[in-house]
């Protein structure tokens, strides 16, 4: 008696080792721990987007999801890096408009084809694009902002946190729906550019929204978000203020070209879900963020979309990274 | 024994022509622009012309200051080739072979430059300083790097 | 003015035994990786911020303070023992520091950066309290045109920093300047000197420049001269400074700290201009100036104090304005971010718990740092009694791992040994590095500013005289010119007349 109800007791747990081990084997068909490259250095928005979603898919996959960074050239680096690795999901790849829009029209020599050398997951959130001038500044909205350029064409000078960077692009959109010709001035990221418009050296700036946050009142003024809808609820947008043009930048997560349609299936998912939890969506917003998630479907309509989008703004402004 | 040419400010002055005339080459491939809306080339290129003269002044100096002892150029080949190597060498196996075995090559390696080498003390030294770094860097700070012959595991 | 109470609130947010101990915890890791070679506080940071997510934002931001610093100060105790500098604002310490310990006066070169640091610390952490609004003004008052300037006068002031050949360090200062022009280019996002090689287009990294330069140059050549243990081994005395050297630092560790103080809240080369010109005045106004570079310990009192004050009041226009002057600072507003603070003006107002304790944490720190290091000097000393040839392949292995972790690229390695070969080629040509690092920092942000400025003024030229601050440092930089160039005509005319006395 005592004899088979040890047995019966090692027969069970060899059986429920078996389904476990069985179980994993059939479900889970990607292999050692998940890496998110995050083609930026620790402590910018898409590293901390991407630890946060981490966290919460190791619960959801049930395996370790590590982030590794991997900066670099302006992200090209990371992305040349995970070209080269595994088609089997346990590597991801945090890209944005720069990486998978603009770079293969203004790079000659690109080392990477967005479109044959990765495969996309999942889009996770946007940001919008804010236009602000000085505090000091005489101007209030678009219009006037317009009238203003009008009468000082020699001031018509725009600042943004790089060149070939989406905000420089949407300025050109902006000064082409508004019939000017504005200068561009590039600065070496979102911070110097926020000094010299708090400092009054340049008369507007454009940037993501993300950076130039609406916490300097007494210093900087937003004259309009890029959005189709307001971001800020006194900030109108360019739309409503009669310029009909609109656009919001993006992250989302690519895999390498030939990783299997299941697991890219099964990797949007989690990335929708953790998108999706409530505190993650909250830290996107503090943020100034867009908890905006899509299945791979989906981030590749907005891929293509934004590619018919910018390429003609970006060949107009003959711009050439070589 | 006294050299007739100052041969350090004549080889300073080498370098800062050469860099000089490289650079200028260089930048007008990249476009000089105008002072209004300079081009990528702009300062490069002035940089380039400013070090060719300053090289020109060196050479012209070299001339006519007396060379004495201190003026000549001697070097030992050996430290030179033996560090440098066993830096490239640590970059070159540190993704493909992992930390520990190119900790090794560079310890070892770069031991035997000096004169006072010593293997069994060279080997000593390189356990020491696995030990350190596995404490220090993996188990201390979860440093991000590949351990082991990528063959063998994944990037931990 | 309720200055009073807002240090009294933040000294009770920081004396918590929780954040006490992470502010130990932070100035103690920080202190023992800035002491490995080729490990700064940049890597320090972005590797272990993913730790410091789980925290309360004060306790991460005091932490990540503290690592910052105290791994400032440990970069210097590498600087003065192994002539290995963690960041641009380090390397003028290697000048006299290093000739310092090479005479067996490392104890002191020690003892001195701690007491002038620590001084400095609480100076600047009383200013960042009492001034850190109106400086925060000041900072934004910099346009490209004043940038420009400033730079202007940062680089003809460091052709002082040479002891030989003047020629010779005004061509290294262009080498540097081109050196750094490779990489993207800010203006018009065009790759330069990167012969197609994508790690390259972010330029050379400063870790590699500095590794390759001072790190494995002066190992190839100690190596060669085969000598260098028996001046290490000589006399390892006075550890402690004597009454004299100690009050003939007083008066460099005040200025040192003034101008930390002042140029530290310059976004960008703050520190870097901030102990560069602690180190040239301190040269400029010295009776003996020769005997900078050869160990003169205010070259190690002024630079010293001149860049922990720097590395504290570049807080200023993180806190107050929400703007990063440095890649470290832009790590520490990624720890904000991910707590949910905007960093920014609204801190103060909206959570003064966290503006007022972190500053008083930095005092806190600082005071940590000197109580933990004091001691620590004997045994950082005792580690030059290690045999050389064990010693330079440990310092290879940090170095290389650190150069790693900056990108996790093993590209870095490589581009530190070419950079060694050419370090090691300038020193057997007379010629020096420091001049060379300071070109590096400062050539891009020189252009980006020079070209910014024509571009908005339309090429008129004119603006650089018309802005008054912007005036006054060219002016500066002309008097400079003017006086370097007065003692070396006054000589000429000397040897001349004794001439015709012969």
């Amino acid at each position: 008696m005592k004899f088979t109800l040890k047995r019966w007791r090692f027969c069970s747990v060899l059986l429920v080792l078996f389904t476990l081990f069985a179980g994993q084997c059939l479900a889970q068909d990607i292999k050692g721990p998940i890496k998110i490259v995050v083609p930026y250095p620790a402590g910018g928005g898409s590293d901390i987007v991407a630890r946060l979603c981490a966290d919460k898919m190791k619960d959801t996959l049930g395996q370790p999801v590590i982030v590794e960074n991997k900066p670099g050239a302006g992200g090209r680096v990371g992305t040349e890096y995970v070209k080269g690795l595994p088609a089997d999901g346990s590597a991801m790849l945090v890209v944005n408009p720069a990486l998978f829009v603009v770079n293969p029209l203004v790079f000659s020599k690109l080392s990477y084809d967005p479109e044959k050398d990765f495969e996309p997951v999942a889009q996770i959130m946007t940001y919008q694009f804010v236009l602000s001038v000085p505090a000091t500044s005489p101007i209030k909205d678009i219009k006037g902002l317009i009238e203003w350029l009008k009468k000082n064409p020699k001031e018509a000078n725009f600042g943004s946190p790089a060149a070939g960077s989406l905000p420089h692009f949407f300025g050109l959109l902006v000064g082409k729906a508004a019939g000017i010709e504005m200068v561009h001035a590039s600065y070496n990221g979102s911070a110097p550019l926020l000094t010299a418009l708090m400092g009054n050296q340049i008369p507007m700036g454009i940037d993501t929204f993300e950076s130039e946050s609406a916490h300097h009142p007494d210093k900087i003024r937003i004259l309009a978000t890029s959005g189709t809808s307001r971001k800020l609820p006194d900030v109108p947008t360019f739309k409503e203020q009669g310029l009909d043009i609109e656009g919001v930048g993006w992250n989302g997560i690519v895999v390498p070209a030939k990783t299997p349609k299941a697991i890219i299936d099964k990797l949007s998912a989690a990335f929708v879900k953790a998108i999706k939890s409530p505190d993650v969506s909250e830290k996107i917003k503090q943020m100034g963020s867009d908890p905006i998630v899509t299945d791979s479907q989906g981030f590749a309509a907005v891929i293509k979309q934004d590619r018919e989008k910018w390429t003609p703004v970006v060949q107009a402004s003959g711009f050439k990274a070589e | 024994m006294k050299p007739d040419i100052h041969q350090k400010n004549l080889a300073t002055a080498f370098i800062f022509i050469a860099l000089g005339i490289v650079a200028m080459v260089f930048s007008v491939a990249y476009k000089l622009g105008t002072a209004a809306n300079m081009g990528p080339g702009y300062f490069p290129f002035a940089l380039g012309a400013i070090l060719t003269v300053l090289g020109i002044i060196v050479a012209t100096q070299s001339l006519s200051i007396p060379p004495d002892k201190s003026s000549r150029i001697s070097f030992k080949i050996k430290p030179v080739l033996m560090i440098l190597s066993s830096v490239f060498i640590f970059g070159l196996s540190l993704e493909p072979l992992g930390l520990f075995a190119s900790v090794m090559f560079l310890v070892i390696f770069s031991s035997m430059a000096s004169d006072e080498f010593n293997l069994k003390e060279a080997v000593i030294n390189t356990m020491a300083l696995l030990l350190m770094v596995f404490i220090i860097f993996i188990y201390f700070l979860e440093f991000q790097l590949p351990l082991w012959p990528g063959f063998m595991f994944s990037h931990s | 003015m309720d200055l009073y109470s807002n240090l009294l609130l933040g000294f009770n947010t920081a004396v918590t035994p929780m954040n006490l101990l992470y502010c130990f915890g932070g100035v103690l890791i920080g202190t023992l990786i800035g002491v490995l070679p080729g490990i700064g506080p940049v890597q320090t940071l972005a590797i272990l911020l993913p730790t410091t997510y789980s925290l309360s934002p004060i306790s991460a931001l005091i932490m990540l303070a503290g690592i910052y610093y105290g791994a400032q100060y440990g970069g210097s105790t590498t600087s003065i023992l192994m002539n290995l500098p963690g960041e641009a604002s380090s390397v003028v310490t290697c000048l006299d520091g290093h000739q310092m310990a090479r005479q067996g006066r490392a104890g002191a070169a020690l003892t001195v950066a701690a007491l002038g640091s620590f001084f400095a610390g609480c100076v600047a952490t009383l200013m960042i309290a009492v001034l850190s609004i109106p400086l925060a003004d000041i900072s934004l008052k910099f346009g490209p045109a004043e940038y420009f300037s400033v730079i202007v006068f940062g680089l003809i002031g460091s052709i002082v920093l040479a002891s030989g050949s003047i020629i010779k360090a005004i061509g290294m200062i262009v080498v540097g300047l081109l050196l750094g022009m490779v990489g993207t280019d800010v203006t018009s996002g065009a790759q330069r000197f990167c012969f197609g090689v994508s790690e390259l287009a972010d330029g050379i990294g400063f870790v590699a420049l500095a590794m390759g330069l001072f790190g494995i140059s002066d190992i190839i050549s100690s190596l060669e001269k085969g000598e260098k243990r028996d001046i290490l081994k000589g006399k390892l005395t006075g550890f402690m400074l004597s009454k004299k050297e100690f009050l003939t630092c007083i008066p460099a560790t005040l200025r040192g700290t003034l101008s930390g103080c002042l140029l530290g809240i310059l976004p960008g080369g703050g520190a870097v201009l901030a102990s560069f010109s602690a180190y040239m005045l301190e040269k400029k106004i010295s009776k003996d100036p020769e005997s900078f570079g050869k160990g003169n310990i205010k070259g190690v009192a002024a630079p010293e104090s001149a860049n922990n004050a720097a590395a504290q009041t570049s807080f200023i226009p993180l806190l107050t304005l929400g703007i990063p002057s440095n890649v470290v600072l832009a790590i520490m507003a990624g720890a904000m971010m991910i707590h949910g603070i905007q960093p920014g003006p609204r801190v103060i107002t909206s959570n003064p718990e966290l503006f007022w304790g972190v500053i008083a944490s930095m005092w806190i720190g600082n005071l940590m740092l000197i109580i933990l290091n004091l001691p620590l000097i004997g045994i950082w000393v005792r580690l030059l009694s290690v045999p050389y040839r064990v010693l330079y392949p440990a310092i290879l292995v940090f170095c290389c791992i650190g150069l790693y972790s900056v990108n996790n690229n093993t590209f870095d390695i490589g581009l530190t040994a070419l950079l060694g070969l050419l370090g090691y080629i300038f020193i057997k040509l007379d010629c020096e590095p420091a001049p060379l690092i300071l070109g590096f920092v400062l050539g891009p942000m020189m252009e980006e500013n020079f070209r910014r400025c024509m571009l908005l003024s339309h090429g008129d030229p004119s603006v650089f005289f018309t802005r008054p601050l912007s005036l006054s440092f060219l002016l500066l930089s002309l008097i400079m010119v003017v006086a370097a160039g007065l003692p070396a005509l006054k000589k000429k005319r000397e040897v001349a007349f004794q001439g015709d006395d012969l």
